[in-house]
């Protein structure tokens, strides 16, 4: 029997037990010796008056249909599984009783509680803006006011989390109408009169994410960067229609004697200003309600203001702009004579003094009072003294450190200096005047996103334009179809009827029959069958399983291949989800998957959002992407090639962008190219501290808040994402730990009172190490051994106290730093393979796996990492798994 | 004639084309006895999504004799009128996550505060509530409903005074939009049934979801039909061309926006009103000068005094708008002849205690109306030891109070103010 090896009596007794039960009306009794354990040890704290954590153990059989009991025996053998409960003050449990209940629970969750078909699943807002493209044709994007969808277990599209609301609701019907406009617009509104705007150039907006591209100089709007639009910031198109825009501008001191271009916004025509003189021209251009335009200087020289990394992958290009600028260069050269470091003996700039944050500042202001000077020396401007500079300033440069600040205002001086030195684009007057009154043909082409266009969507939809329809068959034929798009699957005839039915119901009404078209298609995007894309049945069709596929992998839903695999049943045949995974992972399409698995599995989606203290270090926009991208690269990489899911810890590749590779890695790559961003894939050591999502500076980045370390949150994510341990939320009440940074007290010292109080234990000493070991990455994700220290009002880089990474896990082993930890998870590879295992599955099915099926897919994941399998086996092995594809 | 003008008469006469202040000098004091002790019917919270930098906003006395700080100088008239709070929070955890949490409480996503109170008092007004935001605000919601379902927020101007006080021009197709709309659901109210009968128990309730939104949709449909014709409240408000939804026009956005918001609350279309003042690339201009630096740049000084003054400024450009909008609110009567800021409630707070770090603790508000004992600045700290600790929480049941409704709890807190506010 079961339960042979058990310590003889008490087992013994307790599977007699067992086998005494007898399900009264899908309750299922407690055995006696579960009943004793939970009232000598549970129900002081958990009976139905205390519900303690609200959990009521006072019972003495369980409804084993209702998902409550499913959970709630799922949370008993966690707790005492993982040694959460009993309460560490409260007595131990008998190993061998444990061990019964667990077994019993075990046993219970396996093979009694019923598994239910898949639950009501809606779209996600990506799913749905994606759909609505894909059924009608059309490029389709939300508006700003639509609900956004609430993320659990990390994930976006998890079914219970994906709620239904009025709000939402009221954001579908809106929705629906906007695509049913697409296609049947209402009648136009007739054109208010035309009329005349005169644009202050001051109204010109631009901002580049560190301060304005333009000014106002001698009330001109003066513009200098080439990626950045001044747009109209007052103006708003009241009415579809052409527009005539007549613009005054002029070149402000231009280079090489060439003229200047400017672009205008909303017209991809560039105008040529002259080198000399104001040159007026005029345009016409389309605008719709609330459209505004702008303009920009399409041929400056100078284009995305990324203060790292302006001027560095071009040391010529830096070299000639300095030489041409000998105001600037005369301003320079008494304030950066190179001299040799007194501590380590490197040449570095004179004046620059590393250690200060607000040297940098100063150093700008030197610049700018040397400028200004009347008696400035220009004859020092000499094109060797140039080089010297340059030199100087790449000799020194640091890639972890203040080279990075030193290139940065190098580079902000160098770009202001396009407003007092040129070349820069003088805009001098703007006049807008519309809708100007056009011909019936001229209006066509306006209006043909309107009606023509509408034509045509209505062709791909329908099979043939609303208006005729006007025979029944015709019209089933054209409901069938487009219900057929919009439900995803083949629909009854029923269904067709029923819309037919509302179809002529309107008419009868007196509607036109595009009106009633109209209306049949905002009741579908509105209908359930539209916007849950999975449950609400018996069981787990085959089209529900067509769609979950191509959500999971594509984002979309499913397309003509895998519809006639639901057709011709071949879906569910032997191998058959097989080959149309294996086909969409080939698919471009595959790219949405990676990066919305990936971005919100390492929580790299958000770094974009994080705007780190600017005293960490050199951090822009490439920084940033390169970041983002690292992961999903790496993801790709591994899917792509099979490779060991090991690969995802300790790699021998990575790909990254010169600007992360050398300052955040300490790699030797070439220096970055500011014009074209490239990621580039470098080899790395197996054993080294990069590579690997543990040495990844996006996924520490994304642990961290942007300004200070939260070793509590990045241990909570190593134990979830990479070793499979959840631990439970902190209490209520407990403020954040707020680091000390005025003060010599390290976030370690601060946390001390984590392992010393007994309540706090309990978790922290497996959330607290990890968390510890990982301490080496600041909140950018670079590497440091000190804590930098601020004190009145700015950043003492001056070297605070040394990092401490040592830790001891929970099991007892000591590591020292990442690169054990690393060692760590590599020794324990069956953890890792069932947290991604898990995470994979939570993705794909928008669900958490029920007890049974978490051990279904353990069994998946060990399997294969016992054998160094691939990674793509793994997901396939998932997509195949029982769990997936049958409920 | 006088006496007799009731303000229902008033709005409904549909040749009155009323400008504020006429609805303000003809006031109702003909009619309304003033009553000092009558309840308190509106709230407006405004929450600061950078929040504050407190050491400019903070006077080092608390009490009624606290020395005026360079943030708080716009509010300088008005000293007797609002309340300055400094010490409470949510006791939230750090980080990004937390931010938009102001009136959350401990975690973002609970139902917010303005949406609990509008559940109780917002039923008999036009608009339960309104949610509005001072420029492009898509990750970080404020206003949500139970299940953490943010609400979206207005941004433009010129969709909420369309939302408030529709024109005649566009009600015919709104009306015939809305009819179908409502053949629309009754359909897939069928859809529905016919489903419900073939999911499991656990399906049910989530079809329940889908349900009560058919049901309160519909029931808000049914709402604006009875009400497609009825005469609404004409204002004289000239809104600007085009609305000022660029980054670089957010005082002006909000400037129209609490314009509209004193309509909102005169007009008796709404009781409860949040906006949200958004974190980003916002850049601002100070006495005809650029600032250097931009709104989120600013509030990561990292100390830097250069960026601390800038932020400093854009606070103070916030609260002036602030102040404008309390004044405007008091000089206005409401329909009992009493000040309309006696029967309302101005809450301007956050969910950011430093945003240079990403802090959550001491989280800065300020509060005006609704006949709290004014003109002081409470400070609270978490060693005080003579009095339980509070939360904001706490400020939050108290307001709730004031506003008639039974309140003794806000997440953690369960104290309330009223000791120190009444």
């Amino acid at each position: 029997m079961r339960y042979k090896n058990f310590i003889p009596q008490l087992a013994r007794a307790f599977a007699a037990c067992l086998a005494l039960t007898i399900p009264v009306q899908g309750a299922e009794m407690l055995p006696e010796p579960v009943r004793q354990m939970l009232t000598s040890h549970c129900t002081d704290c958990h009976d139905a008056d205390a519900k303690k954590g609200g959990v009521n153990l006072d019972f003495a059989s369980l409804d084993l249909q209702s998902p409550a009991s499913a959970s709630l025996l799922e949370r008993m053998h966690r707790a005492l599984a993982n040694d959460e409960m009993p309460p560490a003050k409260k007595p131990r449990l008998d190993a061998a009783a444990k061990g019964a209940v667990l077994t019993w629970l075990d046993d219970t969750l396996v093979h009694k509680v019923p598994r239910h078909a898949a639950g009501l699943r809606r779209l996600t807002r990506v799913e749905y803006e994606n759909t609505v493209g894909k059924v009608f044709g059309i490029w389709f994007k939300v508006s700003s006011g639509f609900p956004a969808d609430t993320s659990s277990h990390g994930f976006d599209n998890i079914a219970e989390s994906l709620m239904i609301s009025p709000p939402l609701l009221d954001a579908y019907m809106e929705s629906a109408i906007e695509v049913a406009d697409r296609l049947f617009p209402p009648p136009a509104e007739p054109a208010p009169p035309s009329r005349k705007w005169v644009i202050p150039p001051d109204d010109l907006s631009s901002y580049d994410g560190n301060g304005p591209s333009n000014k106002m100089v001698d009330r001109k709007m003066r513009l200098i960067l080439r990626d950045y639009t001044s747009t109209a910031s007052r103006f708003a198109a009241p009415a579809s229609g052409y527009y005539r825009v007549k613009f005054r501008a002029s070149a402000f001191r231009p280079e090489d004697g060439k003229p200047l271009l400017v672009k205008l916004q909303h017209r991809s025509k560039e105008f040529e200003v002259p080198i000399s003189g104001t040159v007026e021209h005029q345009a016409e251009i389309v605008l719709h309600p609330g459209d505004s335009f702008g303009f920009t200087f399409a041929s400056s020289p100078v284009g995305r203001f990324d203060p790292n990394v302006p001027y560095e992958g071009s040391r010529e290009e830096f070299l000639q702009r300095l030489t041409r600028r000998p105001r600037l260069l005369a301003a320079w050269l008494p304030l950066h004579e190179p001299v040799p470091d007194s501590a380590t003996g490197a040449i570095r700039l004179k004046t620059f003094h590393p250690e200060h944050e607000l040297q940098k500042k100063r150093v700008k202001e030197a610049y700018d009072a040397e400028m200004a000077r009347a008696d400035l020396d220009l004859s020092t401007a000499t094109p060797e003294a140039a080089r010297k500079v340059v030199d100087a300033m790449y000799v020194n440069k640091n890639p972890t450190g203040y080279g990075g600040y030193q290139l940065w205002y190098y580079a902000i001086s160098l770009m202001s200096t396009h407003f007092t030195d040129g070349p820069a684009l003088d805009m001098e007057s703007i006049e807008i005047e519309g809708p100007i009154p056009v011909t019936e043909g001229a209006r066509y082409a306006v209006e043909h996103w309107r009606f023509g266009q509408g034509r045509d969507l209505q062709r791909a939809l329908l099979g043939a334009e609303g208006a005729k329809l006007t025979t029944a068959d015709a019209l089933d034929a054209a409901l069938k179809r487009m219900l057929s798009k919009i439900f995803r699957r083949d629909v009854e005839a029923v269904e067709t009827a029923r819309y037919r039915a509302l179809v002529e119901q309107h008419r009868k009404e007196g509607n036109t029959l595009e009106n009633a078209l109209h209306l049949a298609l905002r009741t579908a995007l509105v209908a359930p069958q539209f916007i849950y894309r999975e449950g609400g049945g018996t069981s787990f069709t085959d089209a529900e399983l067509a769609a979950r596929l191509s959500y999971f992998l594509t984002s979309l839903p499913p397309d003509d291949l895998l519809r006639a695999a639901v057709a011709d049943g071949s879906l569910r045949g032997a191998g058959g989800i097989r080959l149309q995974a294996e086909r969409l992972l080939a698919s471009p399409q595959l790219k949405d998957f990676v990066t919305s698995f990936v971005g919100q599995w390492l929580g790299t989606r958000k770094i974009r959002e994080i705007m780190p203290d600017a005293s960490l270090g050199a951090y822009g926009e490439h920084h940033s992407k390169a970041m983002r991208l690292e992961p999903e690269l790496v993801f790709t990489e591994i899917l792509r090639d099979n490779r060991p899911i090991q690969d995802f810890i300790a790699p021998d590749f990575t790909h990254t962008h010169a600007s992360v590779g050398k300052q955040m890695y300490g790699l030797k790559m070439d220096p970055p190219d500011n014009f074209n961003f490239k990621m580039t894939r470098v080899a790395l050591p197996r054993d080294g501290r990069v590579g690997g999502l543990l040495g990844m500076s996006g996924v520490m980045m994304a642990t961290a808040n942007g300004v200070d370390t939260q070793p509590v949150y990045r241990g909570q994510w190593v134990l979830e994402t990479i070793l499979n341990e959840r631990v439970p939320p902190p209490p209520d009440a407990v403020p954040a730990i707020t680091p000390d940074t005025t003060q010599a007290k390290t976030i370690r010292e601060l946390m001390a009172a984590h392992t010393t109080q007994a309540s706090c234990a309990g978790c922290h000493r497996k959330l607290d190490p990890p968390g510890f070991l990982l301490e080496n990455y600041d909140a950018i994700g670079q590497w440091r051994e000190t804590y930098p220290i601020h004190k009145h009002g700015s950043t003492v880089t001056k070297p605070g106290p040394a990092v401490d990474a040592t830790a001891t896990m929970p099991d007892g082993t000591q590591l020292k730093d990442v690169r054990d930890l690393k060692s760590y998870v590599m020794s324990h590879p069956e953890r890792f393979g069932r947290a991604l295992t898990e995470k994979l599955f939570l993705y794909g099915s928008g669900r958490l796996p029920s007890y049974a099926e978490r051990k279904q897919l353990h069994a998946i994941s060990d399997n294969l990492v016992s054998k160094k399998g691939g990674f793509r086996d793994l997901l396939l092995a998932i997509i195949e798994s029982e769990p997936f594809t049958k409920h | 004639m006088k006496t007799h003008l009731t303000r229902r008469h008033f709005l409904r006469s549909t040749s009155a084309i009323i400008a504020l202040p006429a609805l303000e000098s003809i006031g109702f004091q003909a009619f309304a006895a003033h009553r000092a002790d009558a309840p308190v019917k509106r709230l407006v919270c405004i929450g600061a999504n950078l929040g504050l930098h407190t050491p400019a906003l903070y006077p080092a006395k608390a009490g009624a004799d606290y020395e005026m700080t360079p943030s708080l100088a716009p509010l300088k008239e008005l000293r007797n009128d609002f309340t300055l709070f400094s010490g409470l929070d949510h006791r939230a955890g750090g980080g990004h996550p937390n931010w938009p949490n102001f009136l959350c409480g401990k975690n973002t996503g609970e139902i917010s505060f303005d949406q609990r109170v509008a559940a109780r008092i917002g039923e008999n007004t036009r608009f339960q509530s309104l949610v509005l935001t001072a420029g492009a605000n898509d990750c970080t919601p404020m206003s949500y409903l139970k299940g953490a379902i943010a609400l979206p927020a207005i941004e433009r101007p010129s969709v909420l005074y369309k939302k408030l006080f529709a024109s005649v021009s566009d009600r015919a197709r709104t009306e015939y939009l809305l009819k179908s709309g409502r053949s629309a659901l009754d359909f897939v109210m069928q859809d529905a049934n016919a489903l419900q009968k073939s999911v499991s128990s656990y399906d049910r309730a989530k079809l329940e979801e889908y349900f009560t939104s058919l049901r309160d949709v519909e029931a808000r449909i049914g709402r604006q039909l009875s009400r497609v014709n009825d005469v609404v409240p004409t204002v004289k408000y000239e809104l600007p061309a085009a609305d000022p939804v660029a980054n670089n026009l957010m005082v002006e956005l909000e400037t129209i926006h609490y314009d509209l918001m004193a309509l909102a609350l005169q007009t008796d279309s709404t009781r409860v009103i949040s906006m949200v003042l958004p974190s980003g690339s916002q850049t601002f201009k100070v006495d005809g000068k650029m600032l250097q630096y931009g709104y989120h740049n600013a509030s990561h000084h990292g100390n830097d005094p250069d960026k601390i003054a800038a932020l400093t400024a854009i606070d103070r450009e916030n609260l002036r708008c602030l102040a404008a909008f309390i004044s405007k609110i008091k000089a206005a009567r409401d329909e009992q002849d009493r000040s309309l800021l006696d029967s309302s409630i101005i809450l301007f707070g956050t969910g950011m205690g430093d945003a240079s770090r990403h802090s959550n603790t001491d989280l800065p508000a300020i509060v005006a109306g609704g006949g709290f004992k004014h003109g002081r600045h409470l400070r609270f700290t978490q060693e005080s030891v003579e009095r339980e600790q509070r939360l904001l929480g706490d400020l939050f049941i108290s307001i709730e109070r004031r506003l008639g409704i039974e309140s003794s709890s806000f997440c953690a807190a369960s104290h309330g103010l009223d000791d120190v506010l009444l």
